[in-house]
């Protein structure tokens, strides 16, 4: 096997692992506490937001 | 991109905060111009104290979202060790079937082998080899071999010109034998078959007579091995010439050993002295030439009465010294007993080392002449047949052989292996897939470009332990500020970032793509060698691999540009 064959599959390794670590962070996005987390954080941030256009 | 609620929400979370910080800066900038102009104090004190309700709100809320990242890492990462496993398993279910492939490539050999070996067809192969399993049980296995008893029962067919006139269990007891006393197969088999035709011995009284013969030679200080060598080429012609049994004919050929001849010397001395008058007349000869005055009248009548090792000692004797005879004194002594002078040069000097241990030797062949069974089984359970090595190796392939003979059935192996087949290219897609196929089972969009990467990674992974892979068709379309694919299912903007990973059929056809199969088995055992269990092996070559390309933002691939996107500032969104 040649360098560039070694090279690529070294590639195909690198992606790999990258779209690994994609889907895993997207699987941790739909799991229900973080979900529950974010929404809760997103109907604070938007309590403030609210308050903030009513300040003036 | 493409429907993630989860990823969703958390950029719609990100851009409030975002337009909190901006109106948050807002007012605190409201509030430095009213600070400036000095006036209203008023409003001042009330502006102050909303900013400062403002910040402590939004400080409790920059501690959740930090809670929120931190939490989010910890599950991917539990989700990547997770996915990494069902990667790996996949693989090692990949090389149980591998494995499993191979037993049946074993047991098919196992019964062709013997089919060729013993010029059967493969059924009759078959309950050859179920009838040998049956008898390599217990403590045998580590003693013969299947190959090895085959190997005798050739032996014995050449001898006894029929396959029916022994079993597969006297085979293997003679293959046993041959092992433990060192000799030959072929020699096993032509020294029983002389029992059994000239002394019509039972196959097991053959078996045991050839242990007590052992018994004789180690007491006389033979080699064994040697002795049955000279019966197993002589004995034939020796018994049609003697008259004698197997027993005598054994005996004969240890003393002879021991004196320093060979069987064949015996036969020919008492050819030359049974030809009485030539005998006498060479006799004559001899004595008048040398001077000596020989007499072989008693070594011809022990030659009568059957004792032909005692007829060549009393030959010895009575030649004499045979070092100084001369040209002519050689020729006639050869002659006179029918063999040439070294032998006798040889026989006279182990005569007269001579140290015998007699009784031992008295106990031994009354032993072999009364065919002491039962002595026979315990001297030869105290012989080892074979090493500590042969015998791990020999059970081992016997219990191999042994499953592989009670599933010789060729239709329901042929099945078997189809079936391995399809369940192999189905386990080849699913170590690619697996992971894949658990996020979404849905439509391959809502997979995203991580997923798409994977199969890209592997296809190229793949591809690149192919032949002749310099064909850059397929590849990478870098972002250039954001895409749309459109399709079906209508169009779907990507991440501004997003690259696309292009190929032909990338995911395959299905489970039961034999080409993708190949591609994904290949890339699997890379991804199985380069891994230990934990993962920690491919992550260290794969950090090198980054290291390296953070070191060459182009790369080149047979001639072929593979795109700055290989720069690591630059990797897809979707995959980072």
């Amino acid at each position: 096997m040649n360098l560039n064959k070694i090279v690529v599959a070294m590639l195909g390794l690198f992606f790999a692992k990258k779209g690994i670590k994609s889907i895993a962070k997207k699987k941790a996005l739909r799991d229900p506490k973080i979900l529950d987390q974010i929404r809760k954080i997103q109907a604070n941030l938007d309590a403030l937001n609210s308050a903030l256009d009513k300040m003036d | 991109m493409g429907k993630n609620s989860g990823a969703e929400e958390l950029r719609n979370l990100k851009d409030s905060k975002d337009l909190l910080d901006i109106k948050y800066q807002q007012q605190r900038d409201i509030l430095d111009t009213y600070v400036k102009q000095g006036t209203n104090l008023a409003e001042i004190e009330k502006r102050t104290k909303r900013i400062v309700n403002l910040t402590n709100a939004r400080s409790k809320m920059q501690t959740d979202v930090l809670k929120l990242e931190q939490g989010i890492t910890k599950e991917a990462a539990a989700q990547e060790k997770s996915i990494s496993k069902q990667l790996i398993s996949g693989g090692a279910l990949l090389a149980v079937t591998e494995k499993m492939k191979s037993a049946i490539v074993s047991i098919s050999k196992t019964q062709r082998d013997t089919a060729n070996t013993m010029a059967v067809t493969l059924n009759k192969a078959q309950s050859i080899n179920k009838a040998i399993a049956k008898e390599l049980k217990d403590g045998l296995v580590v003693d013969t071999t299947r190959a090895q008893i085959l190997d005798t029962m050739n032996e014995m067919d050449n001898v006894l010109r029929s396959s029916t006139a022994y079993t597969e269990k006297q085979a293997t007891a003679l293959s046993i034998t041959a092992n433990k006393l060192n000799i030959s197969r072929s020699e096993a088999a032509k020294l029983t078959s002389l029992m059994q035709t000239v002394d019509g011995a039972s196959a097991e009284s053959a078996k045991a007579t050839l242990v007590l013969a052992k018994n004789l030679a180690d007491a006389n200080d033979v080699k064994f091995g040697k002795a049955m060598k000279d019966i197993a080429s002589s004995g034939q012609a020796f018994a049609n010439f003697s008259g004698q049994g197997m027993k005598n004919m054994i005996r004969t050929a240890i003393e002879t050993r021991k004196m320093g001849f060979e069987l064949n010397d015996a036969m020919n001395i008492a050819n030359k002295l049974l030809d009485v008058e030539g005998s006498i007349e060479s006799q004559m000869k001899f004595n008048v030439i040398t001077g000596k005055n020989a007499n072989f009248d008693k070594a011809r009548a022990l030659v009568l009465e059957g004792k032909h090792a005692e007829a060549l000692a009393e030959v010895t004797a009575q030649v004499g010294d045979v070092n100084n005879l001369g040209v002519i004194g050689n020729k006639v002594l050869a002659e006179a007993v029918g063999m040439d002078v070294t032998k006798l040069q040889t026989a006279q000097a182990i005569a007269a080392a001579g140290n015998d241990n007699v009784a031992l030797q008295e106990a031994a062949n009354e032993a072999l002449e009364s065919g002491n069974e039962q002595l026979a089984t315990a001297l030869q359970a105290k012989i080892d047949g074979t090493t500590a090595d042969e015998a791990n190796e020999n059970a081992q392939t016997n219990i191999q052989e042994s499953l592989a003979a009670q599933l010789q059935d060729q239709k329901a192996l042929k099945l078997v292996m189809a079936g391995m087949q399809v369940i192999q290219i189905a386990l080849a897609a699913a170590a690619g897939a697996k992971a894949i196929a658990e996020i979404a089972s849905a439509s391959a969009l809502t997979l995203g470009v991580g997923a798409l990467a994977i199969v890209g990674g592997i296809t190229v992974a793949a591809s690149a332990m192919k032949l002749a892979t310099s064909s850059m068709k397929d590849g990478v379309i870098g972002s250039d500020g954001g895409m749309v694919v459109s399709g079906p299912k209508g169009s779907i903007q990507l991440d501004k970032d997003d690259s696309i990973i292009a190929g032909t059929n990338l995911g395959g056809s299905g489970g039961g793509n034999p080409v993708m199969g190949a591609k994904l088995d290949k890339i699997n055992d890379s991804i199985l060698a380069g891994a230990n269990l934990g993962g920690a092996g491919m992550g260290e070559k794969l950090d090198k691999i980054i290291y390296l390309l953070s070191q060459q933002r182009v790369l080149n691939v047979s001639g072929t540009q593979l795109s700055e996107v290989m720069a690591l500032e630059r990797i897809p969104v979707g995959m980072g």
